[in-house]
């Protein structure tokens, strides 16, 4: 273990190589340095996610993380945001976001006339995200939106009334990906996914974007009707949630 | 939590790329809500799902995990476990839901696929629409069978630089298409990859190389 991060050993890495493609953001490279070979982290690159020292297996044992708990705040920042497994402890959730849609039909947190966004930032494919432009979007479409409160996102916002970061050295962390989670009304999304559409220019990473909404008596979600007024069409796959959660007594 | 939704593919790749997910809503219905979630994933492993598991333990490809998978998830599953299982037929998603459905565990239910399809075999309530890849899509990889598989692992844990090698090991006759997906499937901590549908894409690959 070297500091407060994951850090490759060169005295026991012997430049095999074999951890190298598994990074998920390509922060692993083999340098030279005396006369010798070696795998070196781009600390700045790396986004804890240990993909390297969990699955790839250095035959050398030379991948040391270094536990969560004793990782600066930063480094923190970037293990839960790279982890789908780790329990967020303000949430209490795993993974990356909240329970968003999934469980609409025990909480009901999106009601018809509501739509929801979830902006997966950085993703796919390893591009990463920086808070910089996660705040940029946030900043974007603040007036508009309710933030969800359990998001890990939300969390880093100093108020989310702005969409601003709590502290400008958030702004250059880099990460495997952020999850914004907002919603408003129906009569307001068209304005929201304009404004996101528009934002989505100047970023220099990509979102997979996905809205959410209750599924009319007739099948149709209710989202189609906002998505035609901006001319969007939705791919074929969706996440569906199919209501066989016993509603929570109050909402329903 | 997104990490099923932005599956790439064409239409007929993804009829063969179902995800089904059981979990619980915290601070409503998850204490004490375990053994009807373990009774969820006993029926996902009836039906024989090319992946499995929980996103707070891991998929059955963990390393070390892949023997007595099922009887590990249910040993370690808890009142948040959130299970999961992937089919390559709607078929057999059906058969799971009518079983989920008859056990009547009041448990969140989610397939994650073709809305038209999923549509035939249950009743939608709510859903989370995949609306593409927006922003500067010039860094996303070339070609379109490595996005199509780095997707299946929407957390990102199945890097696009071992897609390429593993397909070049698979060119080069070192490794089968088969065991490069198992060491992909391995990457996906949650078990949400389709390794058969992954197979496919590997021989698909290895012809542009």
């Amino acid at each position: 273990m070297c500091g407060e991060i994951l850090y490759i050993n060169p005295n026991k890495c012997v430049a095999c190589t074999h951890c190298v493609p598994y990074c998920p953001v390509g922060a692993i490279q083999i340098v030279s340095e005396d006369g010798r070979n070696y795998a070196k982290v781009d600390d700045d690159r790396c986004v804890e996610c240990w993909i390297c020292y969990r699955v790839a297996r250095c035959p050398k044992d030379a991948i040391e993380p270094t536990p969560p708990e004793k990782m600066s705040f930063i480094r923190r920042l970037k293990f839960f945001f790279a982890s789908a497994t780790a329990v967020w402890p303000e949430t209490g959730m795993a993974g990356r976001g909240t329970e968003e849609m999934k469980t609409n039909d025990v909480t009901g947190r999106f009601k018809f006339g509501e739509i929801g966004f979830a902006l997966d930032m950085g993703r796919p494919t390893g591009v990463g995200v920086r808070v910089s432009d996660v705040e940029k979007v946030c900043k974007a479409i603040a007036p508009y939106v309710t933030f969800e409160p359990e998001n890990p996102v939300t969390k880093l916002l100093i108020d989310p009334k702005t969409g601003e970061v709590r502290s400008p050295e958030l702004r250059n962390v880099y990460l495997l990906s952020a999850v914004v989670e907002a919603k408003t009304s129906k009569e307001l999304a068209p304005k929201v996914l304009e404004i996101i559409r528009e934002v989505s220019k100047e970023l220099n990473t990509v979102i997979s974007v996905g809205l959410v909404s209750r599924v009319k008596p007739d099948g149709e979600p209710e989202a189609y009707e906002v998505l035609r007024q901006v001319g969007i069409e939705a791919r074929p796959n969706m996440k569906i949630n199919i209501g066989l959660g016993k509603p929570f007594v109050g909402w329903e | 939590m997104t990490h099923t939704l932005h599956r790439q593919g064409t239409y007929e790749e993804l009829k063969e790329d179902f995800v089904v997910l059981v979990m619980s809503a915290k601070g409503f219905n998850d204490v004490g809500a375990a053994p009807k979630l373990k009774e969820a994933l006993k029926i996902i492993a009836k039906y024989e799902p090319v992946n499995m598991g929980d996103m707070t333990q891991g998929s059955m490809y963990r390393a070390g995990f892949r023997m007595k998978s099922l009887e590990r998830l249910l040993q370690g599953g808890h009142d948040r476990s959130i299970y999961h299982g992937v089919y390559t037929d709607l078929e057999t998603v059906k058969k799971v839901i009518d079983e989920l459905k008859a056990a009547d565990l009041g448990m969140s239910v989610v397939i994650s696929g073709l809305y038209d399809e999923v549509r035939k075999i249950a009743k939608p309530h709510t859903v989370n629409l995949a609306l593409g890849i927006w922003g500067k899509t010039e860094l996303l990889p070339k070609h379109e069978e490595v996005l199509k598989i780095c997707t299946m692992c929407g957390h990102q844990f199945v890097s696009r630089n071992l897609v390429m090698k593993l397909a070049q090991d698979v060119k080069r006759g070192r490794i089968t298409a088969e065991e490069a997906a198992e060491v992909m499937a391995a990457c996906c901590s949650c078990g949400i990859f389709n390794p058969v549908r992954a197979v496919k894409l590997i021989k698909q690959l290895v012809q542009k190389l």
